[in-house]
């Protein structure tokens, strides 16, 4: 699954005065680095600068984080958080610059010892507060990765610093030996509280994450050094290693500026899970390497608990992909059958439409007839007149019916057709015929041209339905005085339908629509020339059905030509006959 | 017993009282008797009691369905010609029909043409 971004949030503008801190701090690093590495090549700085500048540029970072806090609302806390933390860092360094620094050997623990190990709970607390801002929903797997980082990172830090500082414990009282040891163990958090945060954050490492990262990452590897260095006796106040720490402090103040995260949705994820495995085989790594070179207590517990912790979170992923995959096939069914329902109500519901309405057509149609025929008695003249109205109605309803029927058919691909052979030009003949009236009524000139067509194998209803609709539309959209030509022929192992008007027309736009189901032209409308828009769309199911086509070509105000394109399939082993080309292409 | 020439019988069969009454009226123009029944058992007692030279029946109806009429009449050795009418069939749709089981098929509503053209071809005169 992937991460989903959920708030997208815009970026923090940070002022004149924030930038210019900022960039006073970056610069004052420089040359305190550059004094460090090349001044006095590598050793001691003199008392005024090695005071001044270390601990000014962690006040700037302090009050810049300050700045943050006040101005922007989003992760408020965090920020104030983290710049209460660099406040007791500068602090414990001025109080170390001005009390301790001619004490030699440094009383343990001191003040200065109480102010810096301040620096670790808010930053702590500033960690999981914006990794709670940033994260949503941090179910039990993704806790169990923000677990496997740390303990991974931590199991490989005791095993290192730990080691070394316990390495110096025998001569030292037991508060000396347990502030030497918070140290070194904070950091392990620390550091492990990163990892574990840009686990749960899926590794998706923005440049407020990166920042932050590499300042805290800073801080503890600088502190390891230290703590190293001290064990081993060979720190030298003002050397390039404090300039670690002050490069920690500037990181966490950029990044306390950099635009705001967009708050992600981790869920399993398979660069979270690599990241797992990865720190799981670190955890994997000390026990195994504990068996060549013993480690000490504390990596051990972190190691094993790493490697159980990643066993656990393997149960978590099996238990979810187990949970997903009977959920998956739990809502495919509910689909399945929720669409077999609708397949069963459709089918249904043109069964009802089917009988329901065309029972009363029964009645209506049936006895109207007996009245025309004066089974009711005699009837007059206007009499007859208005049954005309009521036939020609109940017989256009009777049609919609029947539309409404066959296109119910085609949706449940249940349009079957009845294969027979077709004399098609008899068929376009009495297509032609029963057209005829209308044709007359209207002044229409009604013509057929045809050409032999060989017995074809075809659907003579569904065939003649087609002609039908298109020549009852021609006669519609044509104004009296004009012509519809019906012609039919074969071309090659086609044989073709063009049923052609003089009529209205149809524009360029209508024409791509003309085929959809319902779909009435504006001249249609306009005209209030009845008809449901159902025809062409079944003209077309139908010639489709016979795996054929229908297309149109229309100019506005000339006429319109309706082409049915059928492939020729005769009804035995005889050959297609020498084609005529009766259609010309035009 | 009546000693005139009695006119030969038809059975018409439809739950729909309209439907009935209106195919008796056709069918009676058609020089026939005409019994009706409401449904498909009715329809079978008239059957077997009065020897009816057809039989017009439609397909859904109370306890008895059309097609079960005529596969208990068949099963009877009755081959009186049958002529099914039904709402469910369309008239440009000849499937679903089975042509093994009634003589004619026709789809409501109907023409009375038709309906005389199949009584015709079914009965010769």
């Amino acid at each position: 699954m992937k991460l989903r971004r959920t708030t997208q949030v815009g970026p923090v503008r940070a002022g004149a005065a924030v930038r210019g801190a900022g960039a006073l701090a970056a610069l004052m690093l420089a040359g305190y680095s550059l004094h460090a590495l090349v001044g006095l090549g590598g050793h001691g700085l003199d008392g005024f600068f090695q005071k001044w500048i270390n601990d000014a540029i962690v006040l700037v970072c302090a009050a810049v984080c300050l700045a943050r806090a006040v101005r922007v609302k989003e992760d408020r806390w965090a920020w104030g958080l983290f710049s209460l933390g660099m406040a007791s860092w500068a602090i414990g360094n001025v109080y170390y610059s001005i009390f301790l620094i001619d004490k030699n050997p440094m009383p343990i623990p001191s003040v200065a010892d109480a102010l810096w190990l301040g620096i670790y709970p808010p930053a702590f607390v500033g960690i999981a507060l914006l990794v709670r801002s940033r994260v949503k929903g941090v179910g039990l797997g993704l806790s169990l990765d923000g677990l496997i980082a740390a303990l991974g990172i931590a199991s490989i830090s005791a095993a290192v610093v730990v080691e070394a500082v316990l390495r110096n414990s025998a001569h030292q009282s037991t508060a000396e030996v347990v502030t030497n040891l918070a140290y070194p163990l904070c950091d392990l958090l620390m550091l492990g509280l990163i990892i574990a945060a840009l686990a749960l954050t899926g590794w998706r490492i923005d440049r407020m994450w990166a920042l932050l990262s590499v300042g805290l990452v800073a801080f503890t590897v600088t502190d390891g050094m230290f703590l190293f260095k001290v064990a081993d006796g060979s720190y030298a106040v003002g050397t390039i290693i404090d300039a670690g720490w002050l490069l920690a402090a500037l990181a966490i103040s950029y990044a306390a500026w950099a635009p705001l995260g967009a708050a992600t949705v981790t869920s399993r994820s398979n660069r979270l899970l690599a990241g797992s495995g990865f720190f799981g085989v670190l955890g994997l790594g000390i026990l195994i390497w504990d068996h060549f070179h013993p480690v000490n207590t504390l990596a051990l517990a972190f190691s094993s608990g790493a490697v159980l912790a990643v066993i656990l979170r393997m149960a978590v992923v099996f238990s979810e992909n187990l949970r997903q995959a009977r959920g998956e096939a739990e809502v495919l069914a509910q689909q399945n059958e929720r669409l077999l329902e609708i397949d069963r109500l459709r089918d249904g519901f043109v069964s009802i439409v089917s009988h329901e309405l065309r029972t009363p057509l029964t009645s209506i149609c049936g006895y109207l007839e007996l009245l025309q025929d004066g089974d009711g008695g005699p009837v007059t003249d206007e009499q007859q007149e208005m049954m005309t109205v009521i036939d020609r109605n109940a017989d256009r309803l009777l049609r919609l019916v029947n539309d409404l029927l066959f296109v119910g058919r085609v949706d449940a691909g249940k349009l079957a057709l009845e294969l027979g052979a077709v004399d098609v030009a008899a068929m376009v003949r009495q297509s032609a015929e029963t057209a005829q009236l209308h044709a007359d009524e209207q002044d229409i000139e009604l013509v057929v041209e045809h050409d032999p067509v060989p017995t074809m194998l075809a659907d003579q209803g569904r065939l003649g339905q087609l002609l039908d609709n298109l020549i009852s539309n021609a006669l519609k959209f044509t104004p009296p005085q004009g012509r519809v030509t019906v012609r039919v022929g074969q071309i090659g192992e086609s044989v073709l339908f063009e049923v052609a008007d003089t009529g209205i027309g149809i524009d360029a736009a209508d024409q791509e629509r003309l085929f959809e189901r319902f779909f009435r032209t504006q001249a249609a409308s306009e005209n209030a020339i009845p008809g449901t828009g159902l025809g062409l769309s079944i003209s077309q199911a139908i010639a489709e059905a016979h795996g054929g086509q229908i297309s149109v070509r229309s100019e506005v105000g000339v006429g319109t030509t309706f082409r049915v394109d059928l492939p020729l399939r005769l009804t035995d082993a005889e050959p297609v006959a020498a084609a005529t080309p009766a259609l010309n292409a035009a | 017993v009546s000693t005139q020439a009695r006119c030969p019988v038809v059975v018409v069969a439809d739950d729909d009282p309209d439907v009935v009454n209106l195919l008796a009226r056709v069918i009676r123009k058609l020089g026939f008797d005409v019994l009706t029944a409401l449904d498909g058992r009715q329809a079978l007692d008239l059957i077997e009691e009065h020897h009816p030279s057809l039989a017009i029946l439609d397909l859904a109806m109370p306890h008895l369905t059309g097609y079960e009429v005529i596969d208990t009449v068949r099963g009877r050795g009755n081959r009186l010609p049958i002529i099914v009418l039904s709402a469910h069939l369309q008239a440009t749709d000849r499937a679903g029909t089975d042509t093994a089981r009634a003589d004619a098929y026709m789809s409501k509503p109907f023409a009375s043409r038709d309906l005389r053209a199949e009584i015709e071809a079914l009965l010769p005169a």
